[in-house]
């Protein structure tokens, strides 16, 4: 194994790849808490599917499919979190209306342009072993403006999940904090196709959180245990991959898979009778 | 000149294109308590809203402890002296500790975005806990408490920022018989001791005799008021 990861090392390509799923994982798992505790998985799901309108676009536009899922979710998580700010209906209102037409736009313009539909469907499984410098830099911006908002917001993010009327009535800018983790979100998820592909998005940001939330005791080992599992997760899916030659985004999510199978056992287990 | 501690004049309040109250206006004397009733969707949550500053009104006049709340900065200035007890939402996804979750009531007066808690906020917060008798419970994870245990926790977060009001929003609410008397009981007591005004909102007519006055919220207009000499419009 120590010959493996050596030789394996010496790649440009695969180090590129390491850093980007360790950066991800340590990083963007923080953002499985908040989908939790918020119960945004509806959102999470639908930006999934605006991801491959997105590539739909960017194909057709020439410009590539993982910038056009990247701006599409970019956009998306923005309007979505106008439209739920204003109430002008309800999040899973929202969602399938996103999700629905987002899927009908991918499918009318596949049919209208000619774009091979495989193309298109390679933003549902990532490439991690493309990423360029360039994308393990982005990824690394996304990283630290997601861990940055969490230092800086942390007492106000506690409040909004713990208690939504409290903190409007203390004067926290719920608002504005929603907004922003819609965008953070959106960000997360963008960066995440790029590197594990649609399906597998959740073994880098909601799994991790989902087991986090089952053993922490407090926020802030929430977050440090969210990100623990997900490094944990993308990691061991890495050398798993490395090792017996499958696919890096799907050992991850088994990795992660199994982990919190694991979690939820000795949950159980320990849990008081 | 009467010392009133929160002055409406003409208040019509909503969001966005729906307005829940119109030309509400009424004044509560200092160490007034209140109880403001009405069904759902009157607007008494609004007027809580209102109240704390953090809802402008379409129009009126709002004025806190002197201060008429025309700025920004005067109803952040305002909050300070408010304390809030919200109403008893469902069990949060996320862990937090007693003593922590009343530590939180002081964001907008010893931390916010740039000052962090400090060591003291901690023990403050024991000291309001052990005014409620919660103090054994400090380590405890909220989620495991009764509904009664709940709201005198809720109870120690409003008062740990030393407020001269204090707004309720259905203290009462999903309370079983005994602990809906406890927490009352003790609301008062503690009003009586820190002289502190008080408006609490609850559908739950019950509450009206004991509070100084009653007032009625009905159809986005205030309806009347019970058992007071203050003017009402």
């Amino acid at each position: 194994m120590g010959t493996l990861i050596a030789e394996a090392w010496s790649v440009g390509v695969i180090r590129h790849a390491l850093f980007g799923m360790l950066i991800a994982g340590g990083t963007l798992s923080l953002l499985g808490v908040v989908i939790v505790a918020l119960h945004l998985s509806v959102i999470r799901f639908t930006l999934m599917h605006v991801g491959l309108f997105g590539a739909a676009v960017g194909i057709a536009l020439g410009s590539g499919a993982t910038i056009g899922a990247f701006t599409a979710v970019l956009i998306a998580s923005c309007i979505m979190g106008y439209l739920s700010r204003q109430n002008v209906m309800s999040t899973s209102s929202i969602s399938g209306l996103f999700m629905t037409g987002s899927l009908a736009g991918a499918f009318l313009l596949l049919a209208g342009t000619g774009v091979p539909a495989m193309q298109v469907f390679d933003i549902f499984a990532g490439n991690i072993l493309m990423l360029s410098r360039t994308d393990l830099v982005l990824t690394a911006i996304t990283g630290t403006i997601v861990v940055l908002v969490f230092i800086v917001a942390y007492r106000e993010i506690q409040l909004v999940l713990f208690n939504r009327e409290l903190a409007i009535l203390l004067g926290v800018p719920v608002e504005a904090i929603m907004m922003a983790l819609f965008l953070l979100l959106g960000l997360g998820i963008a960066t995440a196709l790029r590197l594990v592909g649609a399906l597998l998005v959740d073994a880098v940001i909601l799994l991790p959180g989902i087991a986090a939330l089952r053993l922490a005791r407090s926020f802030g080992s929430a977050l440090l245990l969210s990100s623990l599992f997900g490094i944990i997760s993308t990691a061991g899916g890495f050398f798993i991959a490395l090792r017996f030659n499958l696919p890096v985004g799907a050992s991850a999510a088994m990795t992660a898979t199994c982990l919190l199978s694991c979690v939820l056992l000795i949950g159980k287990l320990i849990q008081p009778s | 000149m009467k010392d009133f501690a929160i002055e409406l004049d003409a208040v019509t309040a909503g969001y966005h294109h729906h307005t829940v109250f119109s030309k509400v206006s009424f004044a509560v004397s200092s160490g007034e308590r209140i109880l403001v009733t009405g069904s759902n969707g009157s607007g008494k949550s609004t007027l809580l809203r209102i109240i704390s500053g953090t809802l402008i009104p379409k129009s009126g006049t709002v004025t806190v402890q002197h201060v008429t709340l025309h700025n920004s900065r005067r109803r952040q200035q305002t909050r300070r002296q408010i304390g809030i007890l919200a109403q008893m939402q469902h069990d949060p996804e996320i862990a937090i500790s007693v003593r922590e979750s009343v530590v939180l009531g002081l964001w907008g007066t010893r931390f916010n975005w740039c000052t962090r808690v400090q060591r003291e906020d901690h023990e403050r917060a024991r000291n309001y806990l052990a005014l409620v008798d919660m103090l054994p419970f400090e380590h405890r994870d909220i989620r495991s408490l009764s509904g009664g245990q709940h709201q005198r926790v809720a109870l120690a977060r409003a008062l740990i920022r030393n407020p001269q009001i204090i707004l309720m929003d259905e203290p009462t609410t999903y309370l079983d018989l005994d602990a809906k008397r406890d927490i009352l009981e003790r609301i008062m007591q503690l009003q009586q001791q820190m002289q502190f005004t008080l408006v609490v909102v609850s559908h739950d007519d019950h509450l009206i005799d004991r509070f100084d006055r009653t007032i009625r919220l009905e159809h986005g207009s205030l309806l009347e008021v019970e058992g007071g000499s203050l003017w009402a419009r």
